[in-house]
């Protein structure tokens, strides 16, 4: 009877892994959906006292950068998108920075001594745009809109032609419990 | 074997939730997991701007091209704009990218600061003052250009012993503008060899005078204003822009005046620029005509006619007179 058992948790197990294995060659959002309800199966093994398991579920969050975006002519405020909290599921304290880690030179394509200084911004498009943070609080969805500021004199000074530059964000997070 | 084979299970179930837990960074488009991610800006600057005109009572010449709606014109252009008002109009306001700029406006130019986007020149008009009187004028125009190779070569007005009247004489240092098109209001004529260009019967009042090229574009502008007759000389003044204020005389009937075209597309009548023309002896005591009657002169012919019946009378006399002496001896 013992045997049978312990065959019916073996093919249990097998039956879970395999399904699982499987979604790790899936994308990322797919797979964290999943992880979570295989959270709650070994749960319910773990009370019959068989097997000891153990699983952690790390956070999870997913951050959309816009990947590009134009700035109209003589617009001394330009809405260039915004950074996107898409998905977030942190632990208790933890965090998500997004930093805007570099910005080159709006600068000309053909001679890159020829710039357009600009400033990105955040909302209210008066201060300089560095970082935002999102924590366990914030709501799934939340944006982070970004604008470019360029004067009104910088614009009247800039010669003809295409401009380009490149803004870089770092995302980090910081969990203060860590290894706790 | 069964046990290392469910623990092998339980290290990869573990090894997948931890796989699908990480920090993950979506961009939009085609998106990638990564630790962060870059954003391209992009801005573009036009080359050209649009400058609409609108000048419903009168022409604006952008560098001397006329135009009637818009135009195109490179960035960072500095433009000279000049207005010119139908005839019996003037100027009112004249507002360039929304900034009234009327009190920049000297002699009709507006010099307009470096384009950077599109622009709305908009002139408005008024009723000029009316002429002061009904009189009319045959004028005769000589159109000289310096030759700013000796600079300093100024055009020289004499005064010519007989007549006593100003003569200008262009120096070695000018050119007769030829084949230019000088526009009085709405009379125009063509520049001879020598710069002349004839015009009948202008009115007192301002004018605007412009010459153009074979092309049509402007190369010379000022306003001239004709006033009231008066008094037994022909006067030359100038108002506060330099434009020329020509005060007939009151048996003025036609004059000459030299303009002077300078590279900037001024036109400017100096000192002893004008002379009265007018055929009809002046009044005693006053100064001999400009110019006296001449051989060939056929601009008088009931004078010239009076002049044969008084002659053909004297001879038919002395004849008569011959005759009859012969006779008695």
């Amino acid at each position: 009877m013992k045997k049978s058992i312990k065959q019916r948790l073996v093919s249990g197990l097998l039956c879970t892994a395999v399904p699982l294995c499987i979604a790790v060659m899936l994308p990322g959002g797919t797979l964290t959906a999943r992880a979570e309800e295989q959270d709650q199966q070994l749960t319910t093994e773990q009370k019959e006292g068989a097997t000891q398991l153990s699983a952690r579920k790390d956070a999870s969050y997913i951050v959309v950068i816009p990947r590009q975006a134009q700035i109209a002519f003589d617009n001394t405020s330009t809405s260039i998108g915004s950074l996107v909290y898409e998905e977030g599921n942190l632990e208790p304290d933890s965090y998500v920075t997004v930093t805007l880690s570099n910005q080159t030179s709006l600068a000309h394509t053909i001679k890159d001594s020829y710039t357009i200084p600009f400033m990105i911004c955040g909302e209210d498009k008066t201060t300089a745009f560095t970082s935002v943070i999102y924590d366990e609080s914030t709501k799934t969805g939340t944006k982070t809109p970004l604008t470019a500021e360029i004067t009104q004199a910088d614009w009247e000074a800039a010669k003809a032609g295409s401009y380009q530059a490149t803004l870089t964000f770092q995302i980090s997070y910081m969990n203060p419990h860590e290894g706790e | 074997m069964k046990k290392i084979g469910m623990l092998l299970c339980t290290l990869l179930l573990i090894t997948g939730i931890l796989a699908g837990t990480g920090e993950t960074v979506f961009a939009e488009a085609d998106r990638e997991t990564t630790p962060g991610g870059d954003m391209e800006l992009n801005a573009e600057v036009p080359n050209e701007h649009t400058v609409s005109v609108e000048s419903p009572e009168g022409r604006i010449a952008a560098d001397g091209v006329f135009h009637e709606t818009s135009f195109q014109a490179q960035r960072h252009a500095e433009i000279v704009y000049t207005v010119i008002p139908n005839p019996a109009k003037q100027l009112k306001t004249l507002t360039y990218a929304g900034e009234d700029v009327t009190s920049q406006v000297k002699n009709g130019v507006f010099k307009a600061s470096r384009l950077v986007r599109d622009t709305i020149l908009t002139a408005v008009y008024e009723d000029a003052p009316k002429a002061p009187d009904e009189r009319t004028y045959n004028l005769t125009l000589t159109v000289l250009r310096e030759d700013t190779r000796q600079s300093g070569a100024m055009a020289l007005a004499v005064m010519t012993p007989l007549a006593m009247a100003p003569v200008a004489m262009a120096p070695a240092a000018t050119t007769p503008v030829a084949g230019v098109t000088v526009s009085i209001g709405t009379a125009s004529a063509m520049t001879d060899a020598d710069g002349k260009a004839v015009f009948e019967k202008i009115s007192s009042g301002i004018h605007q005078v412009i010459i153009t090229d074979a092309d049509g574009k402007l190369i010379g502008h000022m306003e001239l204003t004709i006033a009231s007759a008066k008094g037994t000389e022909i006067i030359l003044d100038w108002d506060d822009n330099g434009n020329p204020i020509i005060t007939p005389a009151k048996r003025t009937k036609q004059s000459a005046l030299t303009l002077w075209l300078t590279a900037d597309g001024r036109i400017t009548v100096k000192e002893g620029g004008v002379s009265d023309t007018t055929l009809w002896p002046k009044p005693s005591g006053g100064p001999a005509d400009t110019t006296g009657l001449k051989t060939g002169d056929d601009r008088t012919p009931a004078l010239w006619l009076i002049l044969l019946v008084l002659s053909g009378a004297g001879l038919m006399g002395t004849l008569v007179y011959r005759y009859k002496h012969t006779s008695v001896k």
